[in-house]
Protein backbone atom coordinates (compact mmCIF):
# COMPACT_ATOMS: atom_id res chain seq x y z
CA UNK A 1 0.00 0.00 0.00
CA UNK A 2 1.39 3.41 -0.84
CA UNK A 3 1.74 6.01 1.85
CA UNK A 4 0.49 9.55 1.74
CA UNK A 5 3.03 12.36 1.88
CA UNK A 6 2.20 13.30 5.48
CA UNK A 7 2.43 9.70 6.73
CA UNK A 8 5.81 9.34 5.08
CA UNK A 9 6.94 12.55 6.65
CA UNK A 10 5.82 11.33 10.08
CA UNK A 11 7.65 8.05 9.70
CA UNK A 12 10.76 9.88 8.62
CA UNK A 13 10.53 12.17 11.62
CA UNK A 14 10.30 9.22 14.00
CA UNK A 15 13.46 7.64 12.74
CA UNK A 16 15.38 10.73 11.81
CA UNK A 17 18.46 9.86 13.93
CA UNK A 18 18.89 6.34 12.70
CA UNK A 19 18.32 6.46 8.96
CA UNK A 20 20.05 8.04 6.01
CA UNK A 21 17.81 11.13 6.13
CA UNK A 22 19.59 12.29 9.26
CA UNK A 23 19.92 16.06 9.18
CA UNK A 24 16.96 16.52 6.76
CA UNK A 25 14.08 18.45 8.33
CA UNK A 26 10.51 17.20 8.03
CA UNK A 27 9.53 20.36 6.15
CA UNK A 28 12.27 19.77 3.57
CA UNK A 29 11.08 16.25 3.05
CA UNK A 30 7.48 17.36 2.59
CA UNK A 31 8.58 20.05 0.11
CA UNK A 32 10.68 17.59 -1.84
CA UNK A 33 7.76 15.21 -2.27
CA UNK A 34 5.01 17.75 -2.94
CA UNK A 35 3.51 17.36 -6.41
CA UNK A 36 1.35 19.78 -8.33
CA UNK A 37 -1.46 17.92 -10.06
CA UNK A 38 -2.81 21.12 -11.61
CA UNK A 39 0.27 21.70 -13.79
CA UNK A 40 0.06 21.00 -17.50
CA UNK A 41 2.69 19.60 -19.81
CA UNK A 42 4.44 21.89 -22.28
CA UNK A 43 2.32 20.83 -25.27
CA UNK A 44 -0.88 21.39 -23.29
CA UNK A 45 0.35 24.77 -22.08
CA UNK A 46 1.04 25.82 -25.68
CA UNK A 47 -2.38 24.55 -26.68
CA UNK A 48 -4.08 26.45 -23.86
CA UNK A 49 -2.11 29.61 -24.64
CA UNK A 50 -3.28 29.41 -28.26
CA UNK A 51 -6.90 29.04 -27.19
CA UNK A 52 -6.59 31.95 -24.75
CA UNK A 53 -5.10 34.14 -27.50
CA UNK A 54 -8.15 33.54 -29.72
CA UNK A 55 -11.11 33.03 -27.39
CA UNK A 56 -12.47 35.87 -25.33
CA UNK A 57 -14.47 35.52 -22.12
CA UNK A 58 -15.07 31.75 -22.18
CA UNK A 59 -12.52 30.45 -19.67
CA UNK A 60 -14.69 27.49 -18.61
CA UNK A 61 -14.73 26.18 -22.18
CA UNK A 62 -10.97 26.63 -22.54
CA UNK A 63 -10.33 24.80 -19.26
CA UNK A 64 -12.67 21.92 -20.14
CA UNK A 65 -11.04 21.37 -23.54
CA UNK A 66 -7.52 21.74 -22.15
CA UNK A 67 -8.12 19.13 -19.43
CA UNK A 68 -9.37 16.62 -21.98
CA UNK A 69 -6.48 17.35 -24.34
CA UNK A 70 -4.00 16.76 -21.52
CA UNK A 71 -5.66 13.40 -20.77
CA UNK A 72 -5.43 12.49 -24.44
CA UNK A 73 -1.76 13.47 -24.69
CA UNK A 74 -0.69 11.34 -21.74
CA UNK A 75 -2.79 8.41 -22.96
CA UNK A 76 -5.10 8.48 -19.96
CA UNK A 77 -8.32 9.06 -21.85
CA UNK A 78 -10.89 6.41 -20.81
CA UNK A 79 -10.66 3.29 -22.97
CA UNK A 80 -13.58 2.40 -25.26
CA UNK A 81 -15.09 5.86 -24.86
CA UNK A 82 -14.51 9.05 -26.81
CA UNK A 83 -11.65 11.21 -25.56
CA UNK A 84 -14.28 13.57 -24.21
CA UNK A 85 -17.95 14.48 -24.50
CA UNK A 86 -18.67 18.16 -24.04
CA UNK A 87 -21.99 19.96 -24.16
CA UNK A 88 -21.79 23.68 -24.88
CA UNK A 89 -24.86 25.65 -23.90
CA UNK A 90 -25.37 29.37 -24.14
CA UNK A 91 -26.79 32.33 -25.94
CA UNK A 92 -26.38 32.68 -29.66
CA UNK A 93 -23.27 34.58 -30.74
CA UNK A 94 -21.30 33.68 -27.62
CA UNK A 95 -18.82 31.54 -29.58
CA UNK A 96 -19.80 27.89 -29.02
CA UNK A 97 -18.94 26.76 -32.55
CA UNK A 98 -16.05 29.21 -32.70
CA UNK A 99 -14.32 27.38 -29.81
CA UNK A 100 -14.31 24.18 -31.89
CA UNK A 101 -12.86 26.10 -34.84
CA UNK A 102 -10.07 27.48 -32.67
CA UNK A 103 -9.31 24.03 -31.24
CA UNK A 104 -9.06 22.73 -34.83
CA UNK A 105 -6.73 25.59 -35.71
CA UNK A 106 -4.58 24.92 -32.64
CA UNK A 107 -4.27 21.20 -33.39
CA UNK A 108 -4.19 21.09 -37.20
CA UNK A 109 -3.53 24.66 -38.32
CA UNK A 110 -6.92 24.73 -40.04
CA UNK A 111 -10.10 26.05 -38.47
CA UNK A 112 -12.18 23.77 -40.71
CA UNK A 113 -10.40 20.59 -39.62
CA UNK A 114 -13.36 19.03 -37.86
CA UNK A 115 -16.50 17.12 -38.79
CA UNK A 116 -19.70 19.04 -38.28
CA UNK A 117 -23.03 17.33 -38.04
CA UNK A 118 -25.77 19.92 -38.26
CA UNK A 119 -28.48 18.18 -36.25
CA UNK A 120 -31.18 20.42 -37.74
CA UNK A 121 -30.62 18.47 -40.98
CA UNK A 122 -31.47 15.20 -39.22
CA UNK A 123 -34.94 15.93 -37.89
CA UNK A 124 -36.58 13.13 -39.86
CA UNK A 125 -35.95 9.49 -39.01
CA UNK A 126 -34.82 8.48 -42.53
CA UNK A 127 -32.22 11.25 -42.72
CA UNK A 128 -29.92 9.23 -40.48
CA UNK A 129 -28.75 7.47 -43.66
CA UNK A 130 -26.87 10.66 -44.54
CA UNK A 131 -24.70 9.98 -41.48
CA UNK A 132 -24.25 6.23 -41.56
CA UNK A 133 -25.16 5.38 -45.17
CA UNK A 134 -28.01 3.15 -46.33
CA UNK A 135 -27.99 -0.63 -45.94
CA UNK A 136 -27.11 -2.55 -49.14
CA UNK A 137 -30.19 -3.37 -51.16
CA UNK A 138 -31.83 0.02 -50.79
CA UNK A 139 -32.21 1.82 -54.09
CA UNK A 140 -29.39 4.30 -54.46
CA UNK A 141 -27.46 3.09 -51.40
CA UNK A 142 -24.21 3.46 -53.31
CA UNK A 143 -25.03 7.13 -53.84
CA UNK A 144 -25.52 7.80 -50.14
CA UNK A 145 -22.00 7.67 -48.77
CA UNK A 146 -21.80 7.75 -44.97
CA UNK A 147 -20.45 10.93 -43.38
CA UNK A 148 -19.01 9.23 -40.31
CA UNK A 149 -16.64 6.70 -41.85
CA UNK A 150 -13.30 5.73 -40.33
CA UNK A 151 -11.56 7.47 -43.25
CA UNK A 152 -13.51 10.67 -42.65
CA UNK A 153 -12.65 10.58 -38.95
CA UNK A 154 -8.94 10.23 -39.64
CA UNK A 155 -8.89 12.77 -42.48
CA UNK A 156 -7.15 15.47 -40.43
CA UNK A 157 -4.91 13.18 -38.39
CA UNK A 158 -1.23 14.02 -38.38
CA UNK A 159 1.74 11.93 -37.24
CA UNK A 160 1.67 13.96 -34.03
CA UNK A 161 -2.05 14.32 -33.40
CA UNK A 162 -4.37 11.40 -34.00
CA UNK A 163 -7.41 13.13 -32.62
CA UNK A 164 -10.72 13.85 -34.36
CA UNK A 165 -12.96 16.77 -33.52
CA UNK A 166 -16.60 15.90 -34.02
CA UNK A 167 -19.25 18.58 -33.60
CA UNK A 168 -22.98 17.94 -33.28
CA UNK A 169 -24.42 21.41 -33.76
CA UNK A 170 -27.83 22.31 -32.34
CA UNK A 171 -28.09 18.86 -30.82
CA UNK A 172 -31.58 19.51 -29.38
CA UNK A 173 -32.95 19.41 -32.94
CA UNK A 174 -31.83 15.84 -33.55
CA UNK A 175 -34.39 13.16 -34.41
CA UNK A 176 -34.99 10.18 -32.12
CA UNK A 177 -32.88 8.02 -34.48
CA UNK A 178 -29.94 10.40 -34.16
CA UNK A 179 -30.36 10.45 -30.38
CA UNK A 180 -30.06 6.69 -30.19
CA UNK A 181 -26.99 6.82 -32.39
CA UNK A 182 -25.49 9.58 -30.28
CA UNK A 183 -26.07 7.72 -27.01
CA UNK A 184 -24.14 4.76 -28.40
CA UNK A 185 -21.30 6.97 -29.62
CA UNK A 186 -20.98 8.84 -26.33
CA UNK A 187 -20.96 5.65 -24.30
CA UNK A 188 -19.11 3.06 -26.34
CA UNK A 189 -17.30 5.17 -28.94
CA UNK A 190 -18.60 2.81 -31.55
CA UNK A 191 -20.88 3.13 -34.54
CA UNK A 192 -22.24 0.59 -37.01
CA UNK A 193 -22.69 1.90 -40.53
CA UNK A 194 -25.41 0.95 -43.00
CA UNK A 195 -23.09 -1.59 -44.64
CA UNK A 196 -22.50 -3.20 -41.23
CA UNK A 197 -18.93 -1.98 -40.90
CA UNK A 198 -17.83 -0.64 -37.54
CA UNK A 199 -16.38 2.78 -36.84
CA UNK A 200 -14.19 3.40 -33.82
CA UNK A 201 -14.70 6.85 -32.28
CA UNK A 202 -12.37 6.40 -29.29
CA UNK A 203 -9.99 9.01 -30.77
CA UNK A 204 -12.77 11.59 -30.99
CA UNK A 205 -13.32 14.67 -28.92
CA UNK A 206 -17.06 15.19 -29.19
CA UNK A 207 -18.64 18.61 -28.92
CA UNK A 208 -22.35 19.25 -28.82
CA UNK A 209 -23.85 22.70 -28.92
CA UNK A 210 -27.33 23.80 -28.04
CA UNK A 211 -29.35 26.97 -27.88
CA UNK A 212 -31.71 25.43 -25.32
CA UNK A 213 -33.29 28.07 -23.19
CA UNK A 214 -32.61 30.64 -25.93
CA UNK A 215 -35.99 32.30 -25.50
CA UNK A 216 -35.60 32.59 -21.73
CA UNK A 217 -32.04 33.80 -22.19
CA UNK A 218 -33.20 36.33 -24.75
CA UNK A 219 -35.87 37.56 -22.30
CA UNK A 220 -33.17 37.95 -19.68
CA UNK A 221 -30.98 39.85 -22.14
CA UNK A 222 -33.82 42.17 -23.05
CA UNK A 223 -34.70 42.82 -19.42
CA UNK A 224 -37.86 40.71 -19.25
CA UNK A 225 -41.24 40.91 -20.86
CA UNK A 226 -43.57 43.86 -20.94
CA UNK A 227 -43.62 47.34 -22.32
CA UNK A 228 -40.94 48.87 -20.12
CA UNK A 229 -38.00 46.65 -20.99
CA UNK A 230 -34.58 47.87 -20.02
CA UNK A 231 -31.18 47.39 -21.57
CA UNK A 232 -29.41 44.59 -19.71
CA UNK A 233 -26.23 45.16 -17.76
CA UNK A 234 -24.07 42.08 -18.26
CA UNK A 235 -22.57 41.26 -14.86
CA UNK A 236 -21.82 38.16 -12.77
CA UNK A 237 -25.38 37.72 -11.53
CA UNK A 238 -26.62 37.97 -15.11
CA UNK A 239 -24.18 35.22 -16.14
CA UNK A 240 -25.39 33.07 -13.24
CA UNK A 241 -28.99 33.53 -14.34
CA UNK A 242 -28.08 32.61 -17.91
CA UNK A 243 -26.14 29.60 -16.66
CA UNK A 244 -29.04 28.41 -14.48
CA UNK A 245 -31.55 28.97 -17.28
CA UNK A 246 -29.49 26.99 -19.81
CA UNK A 247 -28.72 24.12 -17.44
CA UNK A 248 -32.34 23.79 -16.34
CA UNK A 249 -33.51 23.84 -19.96
CA UNK A 250 -30.96 21.12 -20.80
CA UNK A 251 -32.10 18.93 -17.90
CA UNK A 252 -35.73 19.32 -18.98
CA UNK A 253 -35.01 18.42 -22.60
CA UNK A 254 -32.26 15.80 -22.37
CA UNK A 255 -32.66 12.38 -20.78
CA UNK A 256 -30.59 11.42 -17.72
CA UNK A 257 -28.85 8.78 -19.89
CA UNK A 258 -27.57 11.55 -22.13
CA UNK A 259 -26.59 13.92 -19.33
CA UNK A 260 -24.72 11.10 -17.54
CA UNK A 261 -22.57 10.46 -20.58
CA UNK A 262 -21.22 14.01 -20.66
CA UNK A 263 -17.81 14.81 -19.24
CA UNK A 264 -18.69 18.44 -18.82
CA UNK A 265 -21.50 20.88 -19.51
CA UNK A 266 -20.15 24.36 -20.26
CA UNK A 267 -22.48 27.34 -20.25
CA UNK A 268 -21.11 30.14 -22.39
CA UNK A 269 -21.23 33.58 -20.91
CA UNK A 270 -22.70 36.61 -22.56
CA UNK A 271 -19.79 38.77 -23.65
CA UNK A 272 -19.36 42.04 -21.77
CA UNK A 273 -18.68 45.28 -23.68
CA UNK A 274 -14.94 45.19 -22.94
CA UNK A 275 -14.80 41.57 -24.12
CA UNK A 276 -16.64 42.48 -27.31
CA UNK A 277 -13.96 45.12 -27.85
CA UNK A 278 -11.32 42.40 -27.56
CA UNK A 279 -13.25 40.27 -30.07
CA UNK A 280 -13.28 43.22 -32.47
CA UNK A 281 -9.51 43.69 -32.10
CA UNK A 282 -8.98 39.98 -32.83
CA UNK A 283 -11.22 40.14 -35.89
CA UNK A 284 -9.40 43.22 -37.24
CA UNK A 285 -6.05 41.47 -36.78
CA UNK A 286 -7.46 38.49 -38.68
CA UNK A 287 -8.52 40.75 -41.57
CA UNK A 288 -5.00 42.21 -41.73
CA UNK A 289 -3.56 38.69 -41.70
CA UNK A 290 -5.93 37.69 -44.50
CA UNK A 291 -4.82 40.63 -46.63
CA UNK A 292 -1.16 39.87 -45.97
CA UNK A 293 -1.63 36.18 -46.73
CA UNK A 294 -3.70 36.85 -49.85
CA UNK A 295 -1.45 39.40 -51.52
CA UNK A 296 1.91 38.37 -50.07
CA UNK A 297 4.80 40.80 -49.96
CA UNK A 298 2.90 43.52 -51.79
CA UNK A 299 0.36 43.91 -49.02
CA UNK A 300 -0.98 47.12 -47.53
CA UNK A 301 -2.00 47.81 -43.95
CA UNK A 302 -4.96 49.51 -42.34
CA UNK A 303 -5.82 50.91 -38.94
CA UNK A 304 -9.08 52.07 -37.40
CA UNK A 305 -9.68 55.03 -35.14
CA UNK A 306 -11.39 54.38 -31.78
CA UNK A 307 -14.50 56.07 -33.13
CA UNK A 308 -14.58 53.71 -36.13
CA UNK A 309 -14.12 50.71 -33.83
CA UNK A 310 -17.01 51.87 -31.64
CA UNK A 311 -19.17 52.15 -34.75
CA UNK A 312 -18.24 48.62 -35.88
CA UNK A 313 -19.09 47.29 -32.43
CA UNK A 314 -22.42 49.08 -32.42
CA UNK A 315 -23.30 47.68 -35.85
CA UNK A 316 -21.96 44.16 -35.27
CA UNK A 317 -22.98 43.24 -31.75
CA UNK A 318 -25.93 43.32 -29.39
CA UNK A 319 -26.96 41.58 -26.16
CA UNK A 320 -29.34 39.29 -28.04
CA UNK A 321 -26.99 38.04 -30.77
CA UNK A 322 -23.59 38.63 -29.12
CA UNK A 323 -20.78 38.96 -31.68
CA UNK A 324 -22.60 36.89 -34.32
CA UNK A 325 -22.79 39.69 -36.89
CA UNK A 326 -19.44 41.27 -36.19
CA UNK A 327 -17.51 39.35 -38.85
CA UNK A 328 -20.17 40.16 -41.44
CA UNK A 329 -20.12 43.86 -40.54
CA UNK A 330 -16.32 43.96 -40.80
CA UNK A 331 -16.42 42.11 -44.12
CA UNK A 332 -19.02 44.47 -45.61
CA UNK A 333 -17.67 47.72 -44.27
CA UNK A 334 -13.91 47.18 -44.29
CA UNK A 335 -12.88 44.26 -46.51
CA UNK A 336 -15.21 45.11 -49.41
CA UNK A 337 -14.29 48.78 -49.19
CA UNK A 338 -10.55 47.99 -49.20
CA UNK A 339 -11.02 45.69 -52.20
CA UNK A 340 -12.87 48.48 -54.04
CA UNK A 341 -10.03 50.88 -53.26
CA UNK A 342 -7.55 48.36 -54.68
CA UNK A 343 -9.78 47.80 -57.74
CA UNK A 344 -9.82 51.52 -58.52
CA UNK A 345 -6.09 51.95 -58.00
CA UNK A 346 -6.48 54.11 -54.89
CA UNK A 347 -4.50 51.69 -52.74
CA UNK A 348 -1.17 50.28 -53.73
CA UNK A 349 1.43 48.01 -52.22
CA UNK A 350 2.94 49.42 -49.01
CA UNK A 351 0.12 51.90 -48.35
CA UNK A 352 -1.36 52.35 -44.92
CA UNK A 353 -5.07 53.14 -44.86
CA UNK A 354 -6.63 55.07 -42.01
CA UNK A 355 -10.24 54.20 -41.32
CA UNK A 356 -12.22 56.80 -39.42
CA UNK A 357 -15.79 58.07 -39.19
CA UNK A 358 -17.47 60.43 -41.63
CA UNK A 359 -19.16 63.37 -39.89
CA UNK A 360 -22.53 62.16 -41.19
CA UNK A 361 -21.97 58.49 -40.22
CA UNK A 362 -20.37 55.57 -42.06
CA UNK A 363 -16.67 54.84 -42.45
CA UNK A 364 -14.20 57.06 -44.22
CA UNK A 365 -10.93 55.86 -45.75
CA UNK A 366 -7.78 57.89 -46.24
CA UNK A 367 -4.19 57.18 -47.08
CA UNK A 368 -1.86 57.75 -44.13
CA UNK A 369 1.00 60.20 -44.50
CA UNK A 370 4.30 58.84 -45.81
CA UNK A 371 5.97 58.98 -42.38
CA UNK A 372 3.21 56.88 -40.84
CA UNK A 373 3.46 54.42 -43.71
CA UNK A 374 7.19 54.00 -43.16
CA UNK A 375 6.61 53.36 -39.46
CA UNK A 376 3.89 50.85 -40.22
CA UNK A 377 6.11 49.05 -42.72
CA UNK A 378 8.91 48.92 -40.15
CA UNK A 379 6.53 47.36 -37.63
CA UNK B 1 -18.72 24.07 -53.76
CA UNK B 2 -18.92 26.26 -56.86
CA UNK B 3 -15.61 26.99 -58.58
CA UNK B 4 -14.77 30.44 -59.87
CA UNK B 5 -11.79 31.48 -61.97
CA UNK B 6 -10.81 35.10 -61.21
CA UNK B 7 -8.57 36.90 -63.71
CA UNK B 8 -7.04 40.35 -63.20
CA UNK B 9 -3.59 41.69 -63.97
CA UNK B 10 -3.77 43.65 -60.71
CA UNK B 11 -2.43 40.80 -58.61
CA UNK B 12 -3.43 42.45 -55.34
CA UNK B 13 -7.06 42.78 -56.43
CA UNK B 14 -7.10 39.31 -57.96
CA UNK B 15 -5.90 37.66 -54.74
CA UNK B 16 -8.04 39.82 -52.49
CA UNK B 17 -11.15 39.08 -54.56
CA UNK B 18 -10.37 35.34 -54.37
CA UNK B 19 -10.01 35.62 -50.62
CA UNK B 20 -13.39 37.33 -50.31
CA UNK B 21 -15.00 34.68 -52.52
CA UNK B 22 -13.51 31.91 -50.37
CA UNK B 23 -15.00 33.50 -47.26
CA UNK B 24 -18.33 33.48 -49.13
CA UNK B 25 -18.00 29.73 -49.62
CA UNK B 26 -16.67 29.47 -53.19
CA UNK B 27 -13.54 27.80 -54.44
CA UNK B 28 -11.74 30.70 -56.12
CA UNK B 29 -8.65 30.32 -58.29
CA UNK B 30 -6.60 33.41 -59.23
CA UNK B 31 -4.94 34.07 -62.59
CA UNK B 32 -3.11 37.29 -63.46
CA UNK B 33 -3.40 37.07 -67.25
CA UNK B 34 -5.43 35.37 -69.95
CA UNK B 35 -2.79 32.74 -70.77
CA UNK B 36 -2.66 31.66 -67.12
CA UNK B 37 -6.45 31.59 -67.04
CA UNK B 38 -6.70 29.39 -70.14
CA UNK B 39 -4.16 27.01 -68.65
CA UNK B 40 -6.18 26.79 -65.41
CA UNK B 41 -9.35 26.26 -67.45
CA UNK B 42 -7.71 23.31 -69.22
CA UNK B 43 -6.62 21.70 -65.99
CA UNK B 44 -9.68 22.22 -63.83
CA UNK B 45 -13.45 22.48 -64.12
CA UNK B 46 -15.04 25.82 -63.28
CA UNK B 47 -18.58 27.07 -62.94
CA UNK B 48 -17.90 30.73 -63.67
CA UNK B 49 -15.26 33.12 -65.02
CA UNK B 50 -14.81 36.57 -63.49
CA UNK B 51 -12.34 38.59 -65.52
CA UNK B 52 -10.89 42.07 -65.82
CA UNK B 53 -11.66 43.85 -69.13
CA UNK B 54 -8.35 45.48 -70.02
CA UNK B 55 -5.29 43.30 -69.51
CA UNK B 56 -1.92 43.17 -71.26
CA UNK B 57 -2.04 40.71 -74.16
CA UNK B 58 -5.49 39.23 -74.41
CA UNK B 59 -8.43 41.30 -73.09
CA UNK B 60 -11.22 39.94 -70.91
CA UNK B 61 -13.59 39.75 -73.87
CA UNK B 62 -11.01 37.89 -75.98
CA UNK B 63 -10.48 35.51 -73.09
CA UNK B 64 -14.25 34.96 -72.85
CA UNK B 65 -14.33 34.24 -76.60
CA UNK B 66 -11.46 31.74 -76.29
CA UNK B 67 -13.28 29.98 -73.47
CA UNK B 68 -16.56 29.96 -75.43
CA UNK B 69 -14.74 28.27 -78.31
CA UNK B 70 -14.21 25.33 -75.94
CA UNK B 71 -17.31 25.65 -73.73
CA UNK B 72 -20.11 27.55 -75.50
CA UNK B 73 -22.38 29.45 -73.15
CA UNK B 74 -19.96 29.31 -70.22
CA UNK B 75 -20.96 32.19 -67.87
CA UNK B 76 -18.58 35.15 -67.85
CA UNK B 77 -18.65 38.29 -65.72
CA UNK B 78 -16.42 41.20 -66.74
CA UNK B 79 -15.13 43.81 -64.28
CA UNK B 80 -14.25 47.07 -65.92
CA UNK B 81 -13.10 50.58 -65.21
CA UNK B 82 -14.02 51.67 -68.77
CA UNK B 83 -17.82 51.73 -69.00
CA UNK B 84 -20.29 49.16 -70.35
CA UNK B 85 -19.06 45.92 -71.92
CA UNK B 86 -21.85 44.39 -73.93
CA UNK B 87 -21.14 41.52 -76.29
CA UNK B 88 -22.32 37.98 -76.89
CA UNK B 89 -19.46 36.50 -74.82
CA UNK B 90 -20.21 38.48 -71.69
CA UNK B 91 -23.10 37.52 -69.46
CA UNK B 92 -22.81 40.43 -67.04
CA UNK B 93 -20.45 43.32 -66.47
CA UNK B 94 -19.91 45.64 -63.56
CA UNK B 95 -17.84 48.73 -62.87
CA UNK B 96 -14.77 48.30 -60.69
CA UNK B 97 -15.74 51.33 -58.65
CA UNK B 98 -18.56 49.41 -57.02
CA UNK B 99 -17.08 45.93 -57.22
CA UNK B 100 -18.06 44.70 -53.77
CA UNK B 101 -20.63 43.64 -52.75
CA UNK B 102 -22.17 43.87 -56.26
CA UNK B 103 -19.85 41.23 -57.68
CA UNK B 104 -21.19 38.76 -55.11
CA UNK B 105 -24.78 39.48 -56.15
CA UNK B 106 -23.90 39.02 -59.84
CA UNK B 107 -22.08 35.78 -59.10
CA UNK B 108 -25.11 34.40 -57.25
CA UNK B 109 -27.36 35.45 -60.11
CA UNK B 110 -25.13 33.87 -62.79
CA UNK B 111 -24.72 30.59 -60.92
CA UNK B 112 -28.45 30.35 -60.19
CA UNK B 113 -29.26 30.92 -63.88
CA UNK B 114 -26.71 28.33 -64.94
CA UNK B 115 -28.25 25.80 -62.55
CA UNK B 116 -31.78 26.48 -63.79
CA UNK B 117 -30.57 26.03 -67.36
CA UNK B 118 -28.87 22.74 -66.44
CA UNK B 119 -31.99 21.48 -64.66
CA UNK B 120 -34.09 22.24 -67.76
CA UNK B 121 -31.62 20.38 -70.00
CA UNK B 122 -31.64 17.39 -67.62
CA UNK B 123 -35.47 17.28 -67.68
Amino acid sequence: MSLGVSEKAENAAMSDESNSHAGTSVQELVDARALDATRHGEATRDFEAFLRSRIVGQDAAIEAVTELYQMFLVGMAPPDRPVGNLLFLGPTGSGKTYVVEVVAEALFGNSHAFIKVDCAEFQEHHEISKLIGSPPGYIGHLHTPALLTQEALSRWHTDKTKLTLLLFDEVEKASEALWQLLLGILDKASLTLGDNSHVDLSQCLIFMTSNLGATEMSNLAEGGMGFATQATVVDTSFDEKISRTATEAARRKFSPEFMNRLDKVVVFKTLRPEQLEQVLELELVKVQQRITRAVGQNHFTFRCTQEAKRWLLKEGTDPKYGARHLKRVIERNIVYALANLVATGQVASGDCIDISMKPDGGLSFSKAAAVARTQSAAE
Amino acid sequence: MKRILVVDDNEMLCRLACDILRVEGYRAVPATNAAEALEAFEKEEFDLLVTDFVMPGMSGVELAQAIHDKSPGFPVIVMTAYGPVECEHVKLWLPKEYLFPRLLEKIRLCLAEAETKLAKVEK
